[in-house]
C-alpha cells in the first residue's frame, strides 16, 4: 500500500488559523476591531459556509484531506472520473451506504448505465431509498436534479447533468443548500477547467490496483497532494461468510 | 288561510313577550357576504391583465345594453344602463359578454363551497348573497376583526369583492352587507336602532310590498314596526309582515345550509383567449384556491385532478395530475400544474378552464397540527415524485429490487420507488454498472480486446440457467484493461463470443 500521507497531521485547518485567541486579555488591546470587521470591504475567509455538515466518505485517508472530514452537505460536489470503470461510483458506496439508513431518497438522475442493484445492495445500501430518474430529454436531466437537490427529501442525489454552464451550476448549489442534499455531479473530465460554484471538486484517475482522487477545489481548505485510495477498499465486494457471521453477532 | 292564522298567532305570541329572545340561540352570529360585482367577476377573475376593458351585456326592452364594466371600461367613460353601442363606441379594444346568470349562480355555489372552511353553515342567497353563521367559529379564527381580514384578502385572491354585515339574526345581516354598512351589530336589541332607519328600499321587500307601504305613508322600516301589527297583518298579507319582523329578529328566520357536492368542478371563461403559460397559471391558481377551501371545508385531500382547457373550434386539450399523497396545498398543485404546462404545446390560444377532481380523501385538518402543514420526509418525498412525475411520465422515475435469478440481466428489476423489499445478498462479485444489454467485444487470437488486450483478473464463473424460456450459458471474468479501467465480460458457451457486461464503477 503507497498511500501518501501529509506530513504534518496537524496542519492547523481554515478555522483554526482565523480564529482570535480567546479573550483573556483585556479587550482595550484590540480596539476597534468589532468596528473593523463591521465594513463591508472587509472580507473574512470562511466568512460564508452554508454546509450543515460532513458525512464521512468511508475512506479514512481521503476524509483527513477534506476540509471537514467528508462529503459537504447542502453543497455540490464535482467529481471528474477520467473514464468509467475505475471505481468512481465505488467511491461514494461507504457515504450511500449509510445515507440510505435514513428516510431521505438517493436519487440517481440521468445515469449512462443501469446501476446495478445486486451489487449495491452488496455494499450495504438499502435499495428501497434508492430513486432512479431517468429523463428522457437532456435539458429535464439539470431540471430534475434541481428539483431532487431543492425538495428536501433527498440525502444524496447523483446526476450526470449535460453540459451544465456556471449558471446551472450556481442554481444546483443553491438548490443544494436549500435542500440539504448532497450533490454529487459526475462529469467529463475536460469540464474541469472551467469555474464552478461546488464546494468540493475531485479528479479521480486510476492507478495500478488504486484510484487516485486529487482535490481540485474545496471550499474551506486548499488541495494539498494527491490521494492513494487501494482498488480493493473502494471497491464492493461479497463480503465473506465469515464478515457476514461476525456482523451478525454484534 | 292556514298560514296566516299561524303567522297572525305567531306574532301575537310574541307581541304579548316583545323581550323574550324569539327561539334563536344567544351565542349565534350570521356574517353575510354581498357580491355586487358577481356579474363582471365571473369573467375578470379570469385574466391577469386588469387593462383590458370588459363589459358584460344585458338585454332590456329589446336594447342591448351594459349591466357591468370593469374599471378599465369605467375611465373611458361607459356607466352602467348605457345602450351597447354607445359604449362600445367609447372603446377602442374591449370584450363584449354576455350576462350568464347561471354562471353567476354556480360561482355563488362554489364560493359557498369554498366558505365551508369558516363554518359549518353556510346558505345560499341568491343572486349575489352568502350567509356564514360564525358564533361558533370566531374564536377559531382569532375573533371577528381577523376573520374579516382573512375572508377579505381570500377572496380577493379568489378575484371577488364582497361587502360584508354582521347582526345576530340572517336577514338584518344581509341587510347591512347590500347598504355596505360594515359595523357588526352584536346585540338583537340594537337591531331596530340600527335598522330602523333603513328606507322601505333597502329592505329586500318586492316592489308591489313596497309600493303599498308607500301608499300607506310609511317610509322607513321604524315606522312599519310601530304601526298595529294586526292590521298590517291583514292588509298586507302575513308574508310581509314577517319579513319585517325576521328583519328585527323577532320571528325566527331557519336558513336551509348548502351542502357541497361530492366532487369538486370548476369552470372559467376567458374573456380573452390565453396562449401563455403565465396568464393560464393565473386563471389557473384562482380555481385551485377554490379547490382548496373546498378540500378544507371537506376535510379531505385531493389525490387525482383534471384540468381541461377549451380552446375554440378544436377539441379540449385534458391535462391529468395523479398524486402519490392527498393534498390540499394550493401551492403544491399549482407547481404540479405548472411543469404539466410548461412542456405542453397549446393546440389553439384557449378560452375556457375546466377543473374536476374525483378521488378525494380524508385528510385531518391542519387545525389540529400545532405547526401548521407538517412536512415530513414521507410526504417531501411524496412531492418530489409527484413533481418529477408529472414532468417527466412515470416511467421515468423507479426503484429498483434484487430479483433471485441467476442471470445478471434479469438478477433486478425496476419497481415503484420505496416498494423494494430488502432481499439476501448475492455472495458473489458484482460490477456497479451494467449494460442495458452486452456488447461485443473485438477479439484477437479470441482472446477479448477493448482498446487493446484486457487482462483477465478473475474467473470464469460459469452461469447457466433459465432453459426454461431464455437459456443462457456464460463463463463471466473479470478483466482491466490498459488504462485500468475494471470491466465485467463473459463469453458466450454457444458461439465462444466474448461480451462486455458491466463495469466495475
Amino acid at each position: 500500500m503507497n498511500t501518501a500521507r501529509p506530513f504534518f497531521h496537524t496542519v492547523p485547518t481554515g478555522d483554526d488559523v482565523l480564529a482570535l485567541p480567546a479573550p483573556s486579555a483585556p479587550a482595550q488591546h484590540v480596539p476597534g476591531l468589532e468596528t473593523l470587521l463591521q465594513r463591508p470591504d472587509v472580507w473574512r475567509g470562511r466568512a460564508r459556509t452554508p454546509q450543515s455538515g460532513f458525512v464521512p466518505t468511508g475512506h479514512p485517508a481521503l476524509d483527513e484531506h477534506l476540509p471537514g472530514g467528508g462529503w459537504p452537505v447542502g453543497a455540490l460536489t464535482e467529481l471528474f472520473p477520467v473514464r468509467e470503470g475505475i471505481g468512481e461510483l465505488a467511491l461514494l458506496m461507504p457515504a450511500l451506504a449509510m445515507l440510505s439508513q435514513g428516510e431521505r431518497w438517493i436519487a440517481w438522475i440521468g445515469a449512462p448505465h443501469c446501476p446495478y442493484a445486486p451489487a449495491l445492495a452488496a455494499a450495504g445500501v438499502r435499495l428501497t431509498r434508492l430513486l432512479l430518474v431517468q429523463p428522457r430529454a437532456a435539458r429535464d436531466r439539470l431540471w430534475a436534479t434541481e428539483q431532487a437537490l431543492r425538495s428536501g427529501a433527498c440525502a444524496a442525489v447523483l446526476a450526470w447533468p449535460d453540459r451544465p454552464d456556471e449558471r446551472a451550476l450556481r442554481r444546483l448549489q443553491l438548490a443544494a443548500e436549500e435542500g440539504g442534499a448532497i450533490g454529487f455531479l459526475f462529469r467529463p473530465e475536460r469540464a474541469a477547467r472551467n469555474a464552478s460554484p461546488a464546494a468540493l471538486r475531485l479528479t479521480l484517475t486510476p492507478g495500478d490496483s488504486e484510484l487516485v482522487v486529487q482535490v481540485l477545489k474545496c471550499r474551506g481548505g486548499w488541495s494539498r497532494g494527491p490521494v492513494h485510495l487501494p482498488r480493493h477498499h473502494t471497491e464492493t465486494r461479497p463480503k465473506s461468510a465469515n464478515e457476514r457471521e461476525r456482523e451478525k453477532s454484534c | 288561510m292556514a298560514s296566516v292564522a299561524s303567522v297572525v298567532k305567531a306574532f301575537s305570541f310574541f307581541s304579548l313577550r316583545p323581550h323574550e329572545p324569539a327561539n334563536l340561540n344567544p351565542t349565534m352570529l350570521w356574517l353575510s357576504l354581498h357580491f355586487p360585482h358577481l356579474a363582471l367577476e365571473i369573467y375578470a377573475r379570469a385574466l391577469s391583465d386588469p387593462a383590458l376593458p370588459l363589459l358584460v351585456s344585458d338585454i332590456q326592452g329589446g336594447r342591448q345594453r351594459v349591466h357591468a364594466r370593469n374599471r378599465a371600461a369605467a375611465n373611458a367613460g361607459v356607466v352602467p344602463g348605457m345602450a351597447l353601442g354607445a359604449a362600445e363606441a367609447l372603446l377602442t379594444e374591449h370584450r363584449v359578454l354576455p350576462r350568464d346568470e347561471a354562471a353567476e349562480y354556480a360561482a355563488l355555489e362554489r364560493l359557498a363551497a369554498w366558505a365551508g372552511q369558516f363554518t359549518s353553515t353556510v346558505s345560499l342567497v341568491p343572486p349575489q348573497g352568502l350567509l356564514l353563521e360564525i358564533g361558533g367559529s370566531l374564536l377559531l379564527f382569532g375573533g371577528l376583526e381577523a376573520l374579516r381580514t382573512r375572508l377579505q384578502e381570500e377572496l380577493r385572491a379568489l378575484g371577488y369583492r364582497a361587502a360584508g354585515g354582521v347582526a345576530p339574526v340572517p336577514l338584518a345581516a344581509l341587510l347591512l352587507a347590500r347598504a355596505g354598512h360594515s359595523t357588526p351589530v352584536l346585540e338583537k336589541a340594537a337591531l331596530p336602532a340600527v335598522l330602523g332607519g333603513f328606507p322601505l328600499e333597502r329592505l329586500g321587500l318586492d316592489e308591489a310590498a313596497v309600493a303599498a307601504l308607500r301608499g300607506m305613508g310609511l317610509r322607513q322600516l321604524a315606522e312599519c314596526l310601530r304601526l298595529p301589527r294586526h292590521g298590517l297583518a291583514r292588509r298586507l298579507g302575513p308574508d310581509v309582515l314577517a319579513h319585517l319582523l325576521r328583519i328585527v329578529g323577532e320571528l325566527p328566520d331557519p336558513r336551509a345550509a348548502y351542502v357541497s357536492p361530492p366532487e369538486f368542478r370548476s369552470r372559467l371563461v376567458l374573456p380573452a383567449e390565453v396562449d401563455s403559460t403565465e396568464a393560464l397559471l393565473f386563471a389557473t391558481r384562482r380555481l385551485l384556491l377554490e379547490l382548496t377551501g373546498y378540500l378544507r371545508a371537506r376535510g379531505a385531500g385531493v389525490s387525482l385532478m383534471q384540468l381541461s382547457l377549451g380552446h375554440r373550434g378544436c377539441p379540449a386539450s385534458r391535462l391529468e395530475l395523479g398524486l402519490l399523497t392527498p393534498t390540499r396545498d394550493t401551492n403544491h398543485l399549482l407547481m404540479l400544474l405548472r411543469t404539466r404546462l410548461e412542456p405542453f404545446t397549446l393546440p389553439a390560444p384557449v378560452d375556457e378552464l375546466v377543473l374536476e377532481t374525483s378521488q378525494l380523501t380524508a385528510l385531518p385538518d391542519e387545525n389540529r397540527m400545532l405547526f401548521g402543514e407538517e412536512r415530513t420526509p414521507q410526504t417531501q418525498g411524496d412531492q418530489l415524485l409527484d413533481t418529477l412525475r408529472a414532468r417527466l411520465g412515470a416511467d421515468a422515475v423507479h426503484g429498483c429490487h434484487v430479483v433471485a435469478d441467476h442471470r445478471p440481466e434479469r438478477a433486478w428489476a425496476h419497481c415503484a420507488p420505496g416498494s423494494a423489499v430488502d432481499s439476501p445478498v448475492p455472495s458473489v462479485r458484482r460490477p456497479l454498472w451494467l449494460l442495458d444489454s452486452p456488447e461485443p467485444l473485438e477479439e484477437v487470437n479470441g482472446l477479448p480486446c477493448r482498446g487493446g488486450k484486457l487482462h483477465l483478473l478473475g474467473g470464469p464463473e460459469r452461469i447457466e440457467t433459465g432453459w426454461w424460456d431464455e437459456g443462457v450459458t456464460r463463463d463471466y471474468f473479470v478483466a482491466e484493461d490498459r488504462q485500468h479501467a475494471k470491466l465485467w465480460i463473459f463469453r458466450e458457451h454457444r458461439n465462444r463470443r466474448w461480451f462486455l457486461h458491466g463495469f466495475f464503477g
